[in-house]
């Protein structure tokens, strides 16, 4: 689960220059390492908010519905 | 005795003081109209006669109350003078149509005369002030007409302020009595809002006032807007006609021109509900409409969220594939020495040590030669 202060915007530049620098090709093996685990951590931080925000996004609409 | 001898002049003089002594100034003349002529726009000339007799009558055109013709019945007031001059006849101060034929005769030609000249077109009607805070109330307080008038209104619309002007509504006097007051009612300088004008009901006689040239001009030319009111539902006079508004009776005249304050308090209270209604389904409408705004936000927002995790889903599967261990699940291995990574043969010697990786352990082996690489090498 990301943290209350988790920064989508930054999670995703830092997603994106990871993939640019995999698909660069000269990858250095044990750096390649380190970095496919911070994309791991990544991805799933970004998953955990979007289905997060989804939830609250659908919570927030049935209670609006109901005149809450 | 001595035989009395006048000169014309005295023998005037004296037959006229034995006139006034003997009519008391003014004498009263019914019969049928002759020789009826106006000259310069100014002066009536006509006899009064019946089948014996005919007296000279002379009047100025102010005092007709209508276009009277030969032939017609009328009742002259005036004074009998001997002229010296001309002759006998009767200064006529007021002539009025008289017997049912003559009356209807009169109404018609001043109808017709006025008609003409528009005094009754619609175009000319206005609109009364709804309700009046100033009305002129134009009849004789001793009246019924009066009494029903006020205690209608008064009943209905207290707050209405009266500028009263009694006059007498019928008989000789009426007719001037009322165009006076009419037209005082409608040149002042601060006038009231409406001017009302309001008798009972009566013969025939009794309502010749208000078919009199001069009352039906006044209110033709009132200034402010006119209502009449007479009582009775018959034929409808020539003032009724040059009125802005008519009225069948005075009480009539009170429901007219003001609303009942106790309708009037159920109609606000009634009104006051409907807005109080019309503001509740407002208020819900708009918010069934920012609900609806919502629900569109909400859904759009889902579906950038729901585009995103597809986007990070693909991204997984991308980020996947550049895993180093998968790479060396497809047999690629990686050689360290002393813990560095051999990048090239030229790294290492015969009898290194060297750490090679593989998917799923590390195998420890000794250098026993190296080369480099040729083109077999590389397709092997």
């Amino acid at each position: 689960m990301p943290k209350n202060n988790f920064d989508y915007k930054a999670a995703r530049v830092e997603l994106d220059e990871l993939l640019t620098w995999f698909e660069g090709g000269d990858v250095a093996v044990d750096e390649a390492i380190a970095k496919y685990q911070r994309a791991e951590v990544l991805v799933r931080e970004l998953e955990s908010y979007l289905s997060e925000t989804h939830a609250k996004i659908e919570l927030l609409t049935k209670k609006a519905q109901k005149g809450e | 005795m001595e035989e009395l001898v006048f000169s014309p002049s005295d023998f005037v003089a004296i037959t006229n003081q034995t006139l006034e002594f003997a009519y008391g100034g003014i004498a009263r003349i019914e019969g049928e109209l002759a020789y009826f002529r106006v000259s310069k726009n100014k002066w009536v000339y006509f006899d009064i006669k019946d089948e014996f007799a005919k007296v000279s009558c002379f009047g100025s055109v102010y005092m007709l109350p209508s276009p009277l013709e030969d032939g017609m019945m009328v009742k002259i007031t005036g004074q009998p003078r001997l002229h010296p001059q001309f002759g006998f006849s009767v200064t006529v101060q007021s002539i009025q149509s008289s017997g049912e034929g003559s009356i209807k005769k009169a109404f018609d030609l001043l109808k017709t005369k006025l008609t003409a000249e528009g005094l009754f077109d619609d175009a000319r009607k206005r609109r009364l002030p709804y309700p009046p805070q100033r009305i002129a109330l134009v009849t004789s307080v001793e009246s019924a007409a009066y009494a029903d008038f006020m205690k209608i209104l008064s009943a209905r619309w207290p707050f209405v302020k009266i500028d009263m002007y009694d006059v007498q509504v019928q008989g000789e006097p009426a007719p001037e009595q009322l165009a006076a007051a009419i037209s005082d009612a409608s040149q002042q300088g601060n006038p009231a809002d409406i001017v009302v004008v309001t008798r009972g009901g009566g013969s025939a006689d009794d309502l010749a006032a208000f078919n009199d040239e001069r009352v039906v001009r006044a209110i033709a030319a009132s200034r402010i807007p006119t209502l009449v009111a007479i009582g009775h539902e018959i034929d409808e006079s020539l003032s009724e006609l040059a009125a802005d508004m008519r009225a069948s009776t005075p009480s009539n005249a009170a429901e007219l021109i003001a609303p009942d304050r106790l309708t009037e308090l159920a109609s606000i209270r009634q009104s006051g509900k409907r807005l109080q209604a019309a503001a509740i389904h407002l208020v819900a409408n708009e918010v069934q409409a920012i609900h609806h705004q919502q629900s569109l936000i909400a859904a759009r927002l889902l579906h950038a969220v729901d585009r995103a995790a597809q986007d990070i889903h693909a991204i997984k599967s991308l980020v996947a594939a550049y895993n180093p261990k998968t790479i060396l699940g497809r047999g690629y291995a990686l050689i360290h020495k002393n813990g560095s990574l051999v990048r090239s043969a030229t790294a290492v010697a015969v009898g290194d040590i060297l750490d090679i990786q593989v998917q799923d352990g590390v195998v420890n082996a000794q250098v026993t030669g190296t080369r480099k690489a040729n083109k077999e090498d590389m397709y092997a």
